[in-house]
């Protein structure tokens, strides 16, 4: 299932890039499975074809997705293409973690609050097979 | 029939949507708060279009008294429009403040009510063989249209007005609303809630057998139709006039309860979001 919220400040195509991001990674949906046409999802969702459109670019620029003529959208790989720089996508990688923890203080979570749930999505992600 | 055309067509035309608006119950959470005033916005309206039919016809009937009806069914004509108006103007808004089912199913944002989240399926259902009809009835179809294309055919050569290939074009465009019928618009609720997949499912089904049964059928009575006119049957120009008018009741028919089998999936999706809502509340 993917899920967006129309009232949140994070823009909509954003929203669509996490929520396919997080399906390939909680393994709902695996490479070579077809992804929704721009038309389906944009219905369902009840959102504009073009942004949809926009989701799919970014993902399939990240080497996640890619289009096969005549069959649509596919989840061409479970992990993202390596980047030129992979010491520049760590400290990229850590400063988002950091801003994300950050929040979870921000917002009054103690140390081990933070920490089971941290836990929680990390068991959610890496299941037992893995 | 110039009674059915002048006095009782019209005045049906013009009062089917109030009674659309009045026989559609408001939801019981979802109906807003203007509801009622449209609906009796589409009552006076309707009111009002009737009176000025009938006072169009009396004052044409009584200017034209002794000549042809051809002016009284032209005023008659004229009043047909205002069903149009009616519909689109009046009871399409007034339908959708009383049930979700009749509006956008993803719900609309307003002060007292903000935007639902908006959740859907990662499943492709443009691939989904589970929603196409089975093979046996793609075989049929098939067979039948390469036998309907050779009668055409052949009725087109021994001298039938070539316009009747036309009905060959019906098998294609249907085939390719029972395509088209697996990717309409099917939002659902953040709990991914396996009845509302299953009235999905089903509504999915349903369409494509009628969009089967409504190109199939049409395509083999054009087909024979153009036989009998080559073959000079007796009965070779009722049989269009009448089979055509079965097929588009037919589709009228199935349109309408596919329709009304949407309604009930929007009317569900709405009350599955509301109870997320409360339980997230």
């Amino acid at each position: 299932m993917l899920t967006i919220q129309l009232d949140s400040p994070v823009p909509l195509a954003d929203q669509l890039v996490t929520g396919i991001r997080c399906a390939i990674a909680l393994r709902e949906v695996r490479a070579g499975d077809p992804l929704p046409t721009v038309r389906q999802l944009a219905g369902d969702l009840g959102i504009n074809m073009n942004t949809v459109s926009r989701a799919y670019r970014v993902l399939e620029a990240s080497g996640l997705v890619t289009t096969v003529r005549g069959r649509g959208s596919v989840v061409a790989a479970e992990q993202e293409r390596p980047t030129a720089d992979p010491a520049a996508t760590r400290d990229a990688l850590a400063l988002a973690l950091r801003s994300v923890l950050a929040d979870l203080r921000l917002a009054g979570l103690q140390r081990g609050d933070a920490s089971a749930l941290i836990e929680q999505e990390l068991d959610a992600l890496w299941q037992e097979n893995d | 029939m110039m009674i059915w055309f002048d006095r009782i067509f019209p005045v049906l035309m013009t009062i089917t949507p109030a009674l659309i608006v009045y026989c559609t119950r408001p939801h019981a959470t979802a109906a807003t708060e203007q509801a009622p005033a449209l609906a009796r916005r589409i009552y006076l309206f309707t009111v009002l279009a009737l009176v000025a039919h009938v006072v169009a016809m009396s004052l044409f009937e009584t200017l034209q008294e002794g000549r042809s009806a051809g002016r009284t069914s032209w005023v008659s004509g004229f009043s047909l429009f205002a069903f149009f108006w009616l519909w689109f103007g009046c009871a399409a808004p007034a339908l959708a403040a009383r049930h979700p089912g009749w509006g956008n199913p993803h719900g609309t944002a307003t002060p007292s009510r903000p935007a639902p989240a908006r959740t859907a399926s990662l499943t492709a259902r443009h691939v989904d063989s589970g929603s196409m009809l089975p093979t046996t009835a793609w075989v049929l179809g098939w067979t039948l249209y390469a036998a309907c294309l050779g009668g055409t055919v052949w009725s087109v050569m021994e001298g039938v007005h070539v316009s009747l290939l036309l009905g060959l074009a019906l098998w294609p465009g249907f085939v390719w609303g029972v395509r088209a019928a697996r990717i309409e618009a099917e939002p659902r609720d953040a709990a991914g809630s396996a009845e509302l997949e299953v009235a999905y499912a089903g509504l999915r089904r349903f369409r494509a057998w009628c969009f089967y049964w409504c190109g199939a059928l049409g395509t083999f009575l054009m087909s024979m139709t153009a036989v009998a006119v080559a073959l000079e049957l007796p009965m070779a120009d009722h049989l269009g006039g009448i089979g055509g008018g079965a097929i588009g009741l037919m589709g009228g028919v199935l349109g309408t309860m596919a329709s009304l089998r949407r309604a009930r999936i929007n009317g569900l999706l709405h009350d599955l979001n509301q109870q997320g809502n409360s339980e997230t509340a």
